[in-house]
């Protein structure tokens, strides 16, 4: 079931009316039904892979919990990992595995057949399956205690609103939320889930499914444009995929919210990063943490126990870990986003941006002290977020274009093939118009958001200026809103 | 609570207010009817005597004119109309027609994956009203919308009111219908079902138009619903068997720039699931008349649509070919 879908907003009403209806006991009962309801909505068959899920972790976790030896908890940690990424594996990575290695074999001049699988990726499951591995991890750790009733941690590991695009959720944050779930209707509360719910839509159907029209027709056709149609493209293909994945967290949160559930905020106005480590601060919060707490520092760890010596040839140790660990998590970032050596060199074009800004750090201040220009300057900042921007913005057309050697091509014409061509786009004028439009709107409200959420952004404002907002959102809404079936960018992953 | 609601109440009152008041303004503005409803009601006061009915697109919308048939023929494809409207017309009608006894569906590159609902066809709403047919995917946002008339006239109510709202004489499609006009260059939908175009395009923007349709076409193609598609398309075929109803599959005239501007793939994999469809059902006839008219600008309204002088010409030839039983080739009657 889709947020932006007419089926979401009758359950949505429905479930809400039954969760302030319904005893406070009762309600982990509901919100579990409606989870696996929403999730069943897209295929039935798959909610069994979510099932699978989440009673290994369970099980493994109860396990682990009787334990004090750490060393023993190990087995069970594996066989929740070995399920977990099993899963990921066999539905999302498995011919991207197969054809890899008959590419491979091809190259040296082995011809192999291997199958192929012609099977619907189950939505969310790199989502999911995180959310509970970072349980098992926790429980391993003992930073967390074992759930013992299933239907609470059922409900942790499926909880609808982020479900399918996050945000991952961390088991210390939502499941005692989850064990209480005893909110009232409170007015304030309820009224800013809705507000971010409509902020979510407006991003969403009227900002990246707009913007969607002009980026698809352009990479879609990669013979028929140049240059600068690409390099505009790339642009706004990043507002897309924000608006997009901002746009649907913004509706789980708001949706949440409304019950008295209170998600982590998954971004931070992104584009105003002033470097890439500023960025993977604020885009996908909830995945560069989890990413940064069970695979960077772990693997940063280990590299620091393998590495004995102080100096191997011109490089330290520490900065060998780091290289090492930031190539590693990048790299595995990427293959997250899916099966395609496209995301992979996506993660890894990161994971540059990150290194060279980790060892011109000392040169970079030092150049500054020498012109005497403070790094907080108005200018250097602008200047950052500009910088910032473009390296993200031509990292994007990795993750957009549909192989490696279109996304090169697509580089290539953009520093060769300089010329524009809008003809084919002239019959989508209106929604390419109406989403630079909503674009702008957007922009001047992230401006003045800054690190505020956005529904405390009108909070001491009369009420005539709130509403004359509202109004305004609802109105490009509906005029502008694009309402074709149009599914989230993020639920592929 | 109370005091949340009072103020959702007053919050949406008055953005309901205001657009009701729209809605009431553009009703009196612009057109309320749609021209499919036209069509129905056309329909309604001949198909008692009806020979041979079309189904399908655009495509065979305005390249098959009924009046060039010797027979009694009705031409009920329409603009964007997919597989699962025209099973559900066919399922609607036939029992109302004793005397049908040839069947032509417009099938052509882009039917197998195509659903009208996922696009912005507003009148998709009237197969509901008219016919009781519910939409192909539950209600949906855009199907809502397409009942508002404001919504659906939303740009020209824009312009309309940046030129300072003009007195409009709002013309009906049964004056327009009832009055064809040969110098006019937007097509009009005639008594058989048939919609006239007379004007053409020049060999450039033939060429301009191909690749914009073609793409657009593609980009809305849906391959994982061709076997929804072909169910919709075998049960017609079924049926209409089974009433001894010679059934055609029809691909219209196109121009070859339109044609050229599919890629390869996609055309044999168009020919693979019509022999697909054919070898379930020998009876029924394929005719691939995609090249019909190569090289011949003159008679196409845009890329992919006969314009009058095409369809007077394709459809006694058409007619010949069916009465005839000459269709001898899964891929082209010329073979």
């Amino acid at each position: 079931m889709l947020f932006n879908s007419f089926h979401f907003l009758v359950f949505f009403l429905g479930i809400n009316f039954l969760f302030f209806t319904l005893p406070q006991r009762s309600r982990w009962l509901l919100l579990l039904v409606a989870s696996y309801v929403f999730y069943m909505f897209w295929m039935p068959s798959y909610a069994l892979l979510l099932f699978l899920s989440t009673s290994t972790v369970y099980l493994t976790a109860l396990l682990m919990a009787g334990i004090h030896e750490k060393k023993k908890r190990k087995k069970y940690l594996w066989i929740s990992v070995l399920v977990n990424l099993g899963l990921l594996f066999f539905f999302k990575y498995f011919n991207l595995f197969s054809d890899s290695v008959i590419g491979l074999f091809s190259i040296l001049g082995l011809h192999l057949n291997s199958p192929t699988l012609s099977i619907l990726l189950p939505v969310g499951i790199s989502f999911y399956t995180f959310q509970a591995l970072g349980y098992s991890f926790e429980v391993y750790h003992g930073r967390q205690k074992a759930e013992a009733h299933f239907g609470h941690f059922a409900l942790f590991v499926s909880f609808f609103p982020q479900l399918v695009a996050g945000p991952i959720e961390r088991s210390k944050n939502l499941l005692p939320q989850i064990k209480s779930l005893d909110a009232q209707f409170e007015y304030n509360r309820v009224s800013s889930g809705l507000k971010l719910i409509l902020w979510g839509f407006f991003k969403k159907v009227v900002v990246a499914d707009n913007l969607g029209i002009l980026v698809n027709e352009i990479y879609d056709h990669p013979d028929l444009y140049g240059g600068l149609s690409f390099a505009i493209a790339s642009i706004l293909f990043g507002f897309q995929i924000y608006c997009d994945f901002a746009g649907y967290s913004d509706i789980a949160i708001g949706t949440a919210r409304i019950m008295g559930v209170r998600l982590m905020l998954n971004f931070r106005t992104p584009f105003f990063s002033t470097s890439v480590s500023d960025f993977w601060k604020r885009w996908h919060i909830s995945l560069s943490t989890w990413l940064r707490d069970y695979l960077f520092l772990p693997l940063a760890w280990t590299f620091s126990k393998k590495l004995k010596k102080d100096k191997y040839g011109l490089l330290k140790s520490n900065s060998i870990i780091y290289i090492s660990a930031i190539l590693l998590t990048f790299a595995l970032t990427g293959l997250w986003h899916g099966a395609q050596w496209t995301f992979v060199l996506w993660g890894l074009i990161h994971a540059l941006y990150l290194l060279l800004e980790f060892f011109t750090k000392k040169h970079r201040k030092k150049l500054l002290s020498f012109f005497g220009i403070s790094k907080k300057s108005y200018g250097i900042k602008f200047l950052s977020i500009l910088f910032t921007f473009s390296l993200v913005s031509f990292a994007w057309i990795f993750f957009r274009a549909g192989s490696v050697s279109e996304a090169f091509h697509i580089v290539s014409k953009i520093f060769s093939h300089w010329e524009y061509n809008i003809y084919p786009l002239l019959d989508k004028g209106f929604y390419v118009l109406g989403g630079l439009f909503s674009l702008l709107l957007l922009f001047i409200v992230e401006l003045f958001m800054k690190n505020k959420p956005f529904e405390e952004l009108f909070l001491n404002r009369p009420r005539f200026i709130r509403w004359s907002f509202y109004y305004l959102l609802l109105t490009l809404i509906i005029f502008m809103g694009y309402f074709g079936d149009v599914e989230f960018i993020y639920f592929q992953f | 609570m109370k005091l949340f609601f009072k103020r959702i109440l007053i919050f949406f009152g008055f953005i309901i207010l205001f657009y009701s008041s729209l809605e009431i303004w553009s009703r009196k503005v612009f057109l309320t009817e749609t021209d499919l409803h036209l069509k129905f009601s056309s329909l309604e006061k001949v198909k008692d005597s009806i020979e041979i009915l079309a189904i399908g697109n655009s495509h065979l919308e305005k390249g098959l004119n009924p009046s060039f048939f010797n027979k009694k023929a009705f031409n009920l494809a329409y603009s964007a109309q997919d597989l699962y409207y025209d099973n559900q017309l066919y399922k609607h009608y036939i029992e109302e027609m004793p005397q049908l006894k040839y069947l032509i569906i417009g099938v052509d590159f882009l039917s197998f994956g195509y659903d009208e609902s996922k696009n912005s066809m507003y009148y998709v709403r009237d197969y509901n009203k008219e016919l009781n047919i519910r939409p192909r995917n539950g209600i949906s946002y855009l199907y809502l919308l397409n009942h508002s008339i404001f919504w659906i006239n939303r740009l020209k109510f824009i312009r309309y009111v940046f030129n300072g709202f003009p007195a409009k004489n709002k013309h009906s499609y049964s004056d327009a219908y009832l009055l064809p006009d040969v110098h006019r260059m937007e097509p009009v939908l005639m008594g058989s079902g048939y919609r006239a175009t007379w004007s053409f395009m020049s060999e450039s923007e033939l060429i301009k138009d191909a690749m914009i349709t073609s793409a657009r076409g593609i980009s809305l193609y849906n391959s994982s619903i061709e076997n929804e598609n072909i169910r919709y398309l075998s049960e017609v075929i079924g049926l209409a068997y089974r009433r001894n109803i010679r059934i055609f599959l029809l691909s219209a005239p196109v121009s070859s720039a339109y044609k050229n501007s599919f890629p390869e793939e996609m055309q044999s994999h168009f020919l693979s699931l019509i022999n697909i469809i054919r070898m379930h059902y020998p009876e029924v006839s394929y005719i691939n008349a995609m090249d019909h008219f190569i090289q011949r600008k003159e008679v196409f309204y845009n890329s992919d649509h006969l314009n009058e002088k095409g369809a007077a010409e394709f459809t006694p030839f058409l007619e010949e070919l069916i009465l005839n039983n000459q269709v001898i080739s899964p891929y082209n009657y010329a073979d």
